[in-house]
């Protein structure tokens, strides 16, 4: 192990042939001038001598060896592959490859086919061709882009096409974190109101809007281009409350304008959430809408209010395979028109089981009276399964009953008939957008 | 048809509101404290983890100058937490925010902006990224959902790798001495006296004293430690030596085995355990039965020893392949907390350890 060994040894045991032999011949000299005991004596020096230099040496062994063991692992440990010249090797410049800044980019496809029992053609809302007519529809395809704009600010975009043309779904730019635990938003996007207001067709809990949101605020919602502030309140009455503001303009003429330019519509909603234990919460939303309505003679004003409650229940470490959401909202709208007001109601009720990984079963019931002719109402009722092949491709079967008393509606002509309706629908997303819903 | 009658309506959602509030009352304590470390002192830094692990090193390292709280239980599957509001509000005051810092906590950007604390935003002085510095596996090399949930970044499991444990807690430390340097002697005295516990519980205390726990580990790493110890010191092999971790779990180097998910590849590596196959036929996609009887056939034709499944997945395909081929399989919560009796890392490796080896064929 040790190359200083041997020499060692050599060196030591000539001294020791010396140092012997040179006794030896002197000891010829001496043996009878020397005293027995002083002779033994010196024996046992040499031999403690020759015992510490064969210490030292089995210490000096050791160290070398655990030296070359040190350097073994150090080489063992830092060994890397010889790096060798690769001719075919191409360098590229960094300046033409920016891919990186790019936003996250998401396109999600809604597509489904529907049979009828009224078959009314003349209804041609996306929302409500599953009820009228027969066939297979692109409900949407959506462009999201999604990106941090500087450090302060995010911006997000949906823009969707279906066979109507192409819409802009929404545009903004956040601030995040401003004075007052506050974040702002700007540009145009749907409102703060309610569960489902703020939810693209391509993530309902259903295939449809419920009809009393419908009825309120029209298959695409409540939003408008303009400004939107969300506070975080401190956790007084609840384990985490937030407040939220909009002023918008936009349209919508079954409760407000049909006009965009003619008057903001205003939103307000307070939410309050509680955890009751680690696999389950609940929350409510108290949200409220005023703006100028449609009606001639005057500026006449609208609200909707409405309460909602939501309850979900995921077991810690099983919320892969048993989920259970609830939610219900009841919504009261109040227009005013020369003579007095309207003043019309309605809810739903919907509730998600999952049943496995994949497979989920829902169903709902909801009621809803016209806002601007409360004589009018109509219910609905659906049953659904929802098949998840992965996170990104949804396959739904919903069955609905829309049992009515309309006769006459502000979008189109003649009766509205009560419906049975068979929808097969298949949602896909390529990218990363997923809905981060809690 | 009859108009709904709104009277009854309200009354309900009044009984429903207030029967909520008060089943929340109730519950309201129990949600404050339930992931919270340590004691709940306002003149304390306010430290947040994503997962109960990495609060468990930071309170080694922050010692009696944190609170510690953790958002995932134990118990969850670390892809899927839902960002609840309640988070958000924990996060509001946290002064260091503690997440993996690659694409696992994909829910983690919710809660963050929502938190409204400019100090814990990617990049802020508050933010700290564990994996920075890990020696990370199963880099992607095809980057699309063919191969199912794919990460990015690489496997970002890095939890269930001790060695990892010690980048962990550097970079913890680093944050902490960032948020609060007039105690950064105590977090590096800390971080120093936490890596030589790791390196003794993982190599003994015989070879951490002749070689150095930095050494053994890079040795490790760089998978060699083995060749190494199979070295002459003083006329006896250094395996001899050998303790700790690597000591119990000697004999299973070189074994098969089967998997649920991608959650093992930095303890298999560490522990020289092979995995053939998983029961996922792709991360995130849930086996079919074709997928099942298809493991079946590897555990039987390539001699398997066991199957290891975190304790967050459904048992019935383990448990059928269990039946007809009698290979074990054992259910492992993934994170500290998943089982009442696991408070720590080591604690959870030593949990890990005795169940594989008590079931190991």
């Amino acid at each position: 192990m040790s190359g200083y060994g041997p020499f060692w040894h050599s060196i030591c045991a000539g001294l020791l042939i010396i140092t012997f032999a040179g006794g030896f011949v002197e000891a010829q000299d001496t043996i009878r001038t020397i005293p027995e005991d002083t002779l033994y004596q010196r024996i046992l020096e040499l031999e403690h001598s020759l015992n510490e230099i064969n210490k030292t040496l089995a210490e000096q062994n050791q160290k070398n060896e655990f030296e070359a063991l040190m350097e073994e692992a150090d080489r063992l440990s830092n060994q890397q592959e010889e790096h060798k010249v690769d001719l075919s090797k191409k360098y590229f410049s960094g300046v033409r490859q920016q891919q990186g800044l790019n936003p996250n980019i998401s396109f999600g496809m809604d597509f489904f086919g529907a049979i009828s029992s009224s078959n009314a053609s003349s209804i041609t809302e996306p929302s409500d061709i599953s009820y009228g007519s027969d066939g297979f529809y692109l409900r949407e395809a959506q462009l999201g882009l999604e990106a941090p704009l500087d450090p302060f600010t995010r911006g997000k975009a949906f823009l969707s096409a279906t066979p109507e043309g192409f819409f802009v779904d929404e545009v903004y730019l956040e601030w995040l974190n401003l004075p007052l635990s506050m974040n702002l938003k700007a540009g145009l996007f749907k409102s703060e109101f309610g569960f489902l207001n703020r939810y693209h067709d391509h993530a309902l809990p259903q295939f449809d809007r419920p009809r009393v949101l419908v009825n309120y605020f029209g298959t695409g919602g409540l939003g408008g281009s303009g400004i939107a502030t969300n506070f975080m309140l401190p956790p007084v009455i609840a384990h985490a409350s937030s407040l939220d503001f909009s002023a918008i303009y936009g349209n919508n003429p079954q409760s407000f304008r049909s006009d965009s330019t003619k008057g903001f519509m205003f939103t307000g909603q307070l939410l309050n959430y509680y955890d009751l234990s680690a696999s389950s919460y609940i929350e409510i939303r108290i949200s409220g809408a005023a703006g100028i309505n449609d009606l001639p003679g005057g500026d006449y004003n609208s609200y909707v209010g409405s309460v909602g409650i939501a309850y979900k229940w995921a077991p810690v470490g099983r919320e892969k395979y048993r989920t259970l959401e609830w939610k219900t909202e009841y919504l009261y709208g109040y227009r005013e028109y020369g003579e007095g007001a309207h003043r019309s109601q309605g809810f739903y009720s919907s509730i998600q089981n999952k049943l496995s990984p994949r497979l989920w079963l829902g169903g709902r019931i909801g009621y809803s009276e016209l806002p601007y002719d409360p004589s009018q109402m109509e219910w609905d009722y659906a049953i659904l399964f929802d098949f998840w092949q992965s996170e990104f491709v949804l396959t739904r079967i919903q069955y609905q009953y829309n049992q009515r008393n309309i006769v006459d509606r502000t979008e189109v002509s003649g009766p509205y008939p009560s419906d049975h309706s068979f929808t097969i629908q298949v949602c896909w997303a390529m990218g990363p957008h997923k809905h981060a819903a809690y | 048809m009859n108009r709904l009658p709104l009277k009854i309506i309200l009354i309900l959602l009044l009984v429903l509101g207030s029967g909520s509030m008060l089943v929340s009352g109730q519950n309201r304590h129990q949600h404050r404290y339930r992931h919270q470390h340590g004691v709940n002192n306002s003149s304390l830094l306010v430290v947040v983890s994503s997962f109960s692990d990495y609060a468990s090193i930071a309170e080694r390292i922050a010692g009696s100058h944190a609170s510690v709280q953790y958002i995932a239980h134990g118990e969850q599957d670390p892809h899927f937490v839902p960002p609840k509001p309640s988070y958000a509000m924990m996060l509001k005051d946290a002064d260091l925010w503690i997440t993996t810092g690659m694409d696992l906590e994909g829910w983690s950007a919710t809660l963050v902006d929502k938190a409204r604390n400019k100090q814990i935003m990617d990049g802020a002085i508050g933010f700290v990224s564990v994996s920075d510095g890990v020696k990370v596996l199963q880099k992607v090399e095809k980057a699309d959902r063919t191969e199912g949930d794919v990460h990015l970044m690489g496997n970002p499991h890095i939890n269930t790798g001790p060695l990892n444990w010690k980048v962990i807690a550097t970079n913890i430390a680093t944050g902490l001495m960032k948020v609060d340097p007039t105690n950064a002697s105590d977090y590096q005295a800390n971080l120093k006296a936490f890596n030589d516990l790791v390196d003794r519980t993982l190599f003994g205390d015989e070879l951490v004293d002749m070689f150095g726990g930095e050494m053994l580990a890079r040795l490790l790493e760089n998978k060699a430690l083995f060749t190494f110890l199979d070295k002459d010191y003083q006329g006896e092999k250094l395996t001899g030596k050998l303790g700790g971790w690597l000591k119990q779990t000697e004999s299973w180097r070189g074994k098969k085995i089967v998997a649920y998910h991608k959650n093992w590849v930095y303890f298999i590596e560490t522990f020289g355990l092979e995995i053939v196959g998983y029961i996922e036929p792709k991360p995130g996609i849930p086996p079919s039965a074709k997928h099942v009887q298809e493991m079946i056939g590897v555990i039987k034709d390539q001699d398997i020893k066991l199957m290891l499944v975190a304790s967050y997945f459904e048992k019935n395909s383990a448990r059928m392949i269990e039946e007809k081929t009698g290979v074990q399989a054992v259910f492992l919560p993934l994170f500290v907390g998943g089982i009442a009796e696991v408070t720590d890392n080591f604690q959870l490796v030593d949990y890990w350890i005795d169940q594989i080896d008590s079931n190991i064929q």
